[in-house]
């Protein structure tokens, strides 16, 4: 998709790939429900991943396979960042500029618990997007009300938009943070597939869940690993053999 | 008007188990009945107005009718891009309410005026702005967006409004005459109106006949229903804000559109912020938006002013 569409955020997509397979296993969403109200819910709040979503949600039947073939074609209804589309109800909130995602899964957690619901919310969110204020806001506020239903997921590729989190905005102790807010942290490899649905398969103690899954950008591509450019640079005609 | 929208979402919720209303930790000796009526359903958000937003556009995703309120500024300029892309690009239906319109909070601040607010909401796609200017036109903002399938900023004055009478509108027709007078019409939307009013008092006593017709839903503005109430006398528009505000864009370009060749006078509050403190009349005085400014402006408009007559001005 990167190559065809020559897409940015290849590295941002690559490395968060196991994340939502994981997600979307454990989670009801399937093309039976995806139009229903009462059903877990699934945010990418880390919008600019869209290309690995959208793959994602093809690999379990939400998106039909010609979108994909047609990403980024003009007409055509998935965006570079994703937005509620008709075509793709599975899609439960747009996302594109960071710090928003937290609150909106926090919204629809709410939601679960006036309605008496059992669902889920599952949200998956950059590391560089903890540096907005919006995203302690929404930890405070599903700390605060015991949002059990809700479940962050932080791709913690320890790699931001210009530089290392490290040096950008030190998130560290990450994981100290968001136990001080009321959540039960749990830390992984994000590319353990089985470590995350055993994660995310956890009963629930009550309160809600971050689990920090550590990973790499760019992961399955060499080339790009670890790199700051696989932010921005589309992939090439060799990578496809490689990945 | 604050215990009113109160009054009104409380009445609803008795009959609608889909109504939630979250607060920005504001309201107090207002939202307390709310409290007891809603039960779970009354969330105090706590100070953090970007995820409150967030969570109500969720909320109306989920089926609920969720309404979220503080003051104007902080319901509006605080959480911009979570109204434009949470509320707006998402198109949930959910209710913004926004106290303190103009220049309500007088002494508090510029930190509390709301003068650019219907601005910027009139600027985001789909979303719709009621500006009441009294309890009677708030019921029927109230009621006209009742079931519409859009967002809505509900722009609230903390003076209840002179009680001038409010027929029932839709968004499309909310433009009525709450004065008539064939001299100068007074265009005017939310307290405004209750200034025009006063001001049209001043022009009767000068021999001159004001029209005042208010426009409480600004945007979309109602074009249609405001060009049926003009008569070809001038227009001034009036409104508490600043220059572009979306009243005096709406009756500009209705003007324009229709060939009205009309003189016309758009009196709009300095885009400045006041560096010495003033009360509501104060300010509004400074700004020259208190019944005697406009009426000056409108007699000067109609032809009436001996300075402007006599080369004076």
């Amino acid at each position: 998709m990167s190559y065809s569409a020559n897409s940015a955020h290849l590295g941002s997509s690559l490395g968060v790939v196991e994340i939502l397979d994981a997600v979307l296993a454990v989670s009801d969403l399937r093309p039976a429900t995806a139009g229903a109200t009462e059903r877990d819910r699934v945010i990418l709040s880390k919008g600019h991943a869209a290309m690995a979503y959208y793959a994602a949600l093809e690999q379990y039947g939400l998106v039909a396979p010609g979108l994909l073939d047609a990403y980024l074609q003009n007409g055509t209804p998935l965006w570079g960042h994703v937005g509620l589309t008709e075509a793709v109800p599975a899609i439960d909130a747009t996302s594109g500029s960071l710090g928003h995602g937290l609150s909106l899964a926090a919204g629809f957690s709410l939601g679960h618990r006036l309605r008496g619901s059992a669902h889920r919310v599952f949200c998956i969110l950059s590391d560089g997007e903890c540096d907005e204020g919006s995203t302690w806001e929404a930890a405070l506020f599903a700390g605060a009300r015991k949002l059990a239903s809700l479940t962050a997921i932080v791709d913690y590729n320890h790699i931001q938009s210009l530089a290392p989190t490290r040096e950008v905005m030190d998130l560290e102790p990450f994981g100290a943070k968001w136990r001080s807010f009321g959540f039960e942290t749990i830390e992984l490899d994000g590319h353990d597939w089985a470590a995350l649905v055993a994660a995310l398969e956890q009963p629930s103690r009550g309160r809600p869940r971050v689990i920090l899954a550590h990973t790499v950008k760019g992961k399955g591509v060499a080339r790009i690993e670890n790199t700051v450019a696989s932010h921005y640079k589309p992939a090439l005609a060799a990578d496809l053999e490689l990945a | 008007m604050r215990k009113r929208i109160i009054e009104l979402i409380e009445a609803d919720a008795s009959v609608d188990p889909r109504i939630v209303f979250l607060t920005g930790d504001l309201g107090f000796s207002f939202v307390e009945p709310l409290e007891q009526a809603l039960g779970e359903r009354f969330v105090n958000m706590g100070v953090a107005e970007a995820n409150m937003v967030s969570v109500a556009a969720s909320l109306a995703a989920g089926g609920f009718r969720p309404f979220a309120y503080s003051i104007a500024p902080f319901m509006t300029a605080r959480c911009l891009e979570q109204i434009r892309n949470d509320i707006c690009y998402q198109r949930r239906a959910v209710r913004l309410i926004g106290v303190g319109a103009g220049f309500s909070y007088g002494t508090l601040g510029p930190s509390h005026h709301a003068l650019e607010d219907a601005t910027i909401m009139a600027a985001l796609p789909d979303l719709v702005v009621a500006n009441p200017g009294n309890a009677a036109e708030l019921d029927r903002c109230y009621a006209a967006l009742l079931d519409d399938p859009r967002p809505a900023y509900f722009r609230i004055a903390r003076e209840s409004g002179a009680s001038y009478g409010a027929p029932i509108f839709s968004p499309q027709t909310a433009a009525f005459a709450a004065r008539r007078g064939a001299d100068v019409t007074l265009a005017a939307s939310g307290g405004s109106v209750t200034q025009c009013l006063a001001a049209a008092e001043i022009l009767a006593a000068q021999g001159i006949e004001a029209a005042v017709v208010s426009v409480p839903i600004v945007q979309p503005f109602p074009a249609e229903a405001f060009a049926a109430l003009l008569t070809g006398a001038p227009v001034v528009a009036v409104f508490e804000g600043y220059r572009g505000n979306p009243l005096s864009v709406g009756v500009m370009e209705t003007l324009l559109a229709r060939g009205m060749g009309e003189a016309f006078v758009d009196l709009t509050a300095p885009q400045a912020f006041p560096s010495l403190v003033g009360d509501t009349e104060t300010l509004r005085r400074r700004a020259g938006l208190d019944p005697a400014a406009i009426a000056a402006r409108a007699r000067a408009v109609a032809g009436r002013d001996e300075r402007l007559l006599s080369g004076r001005a």
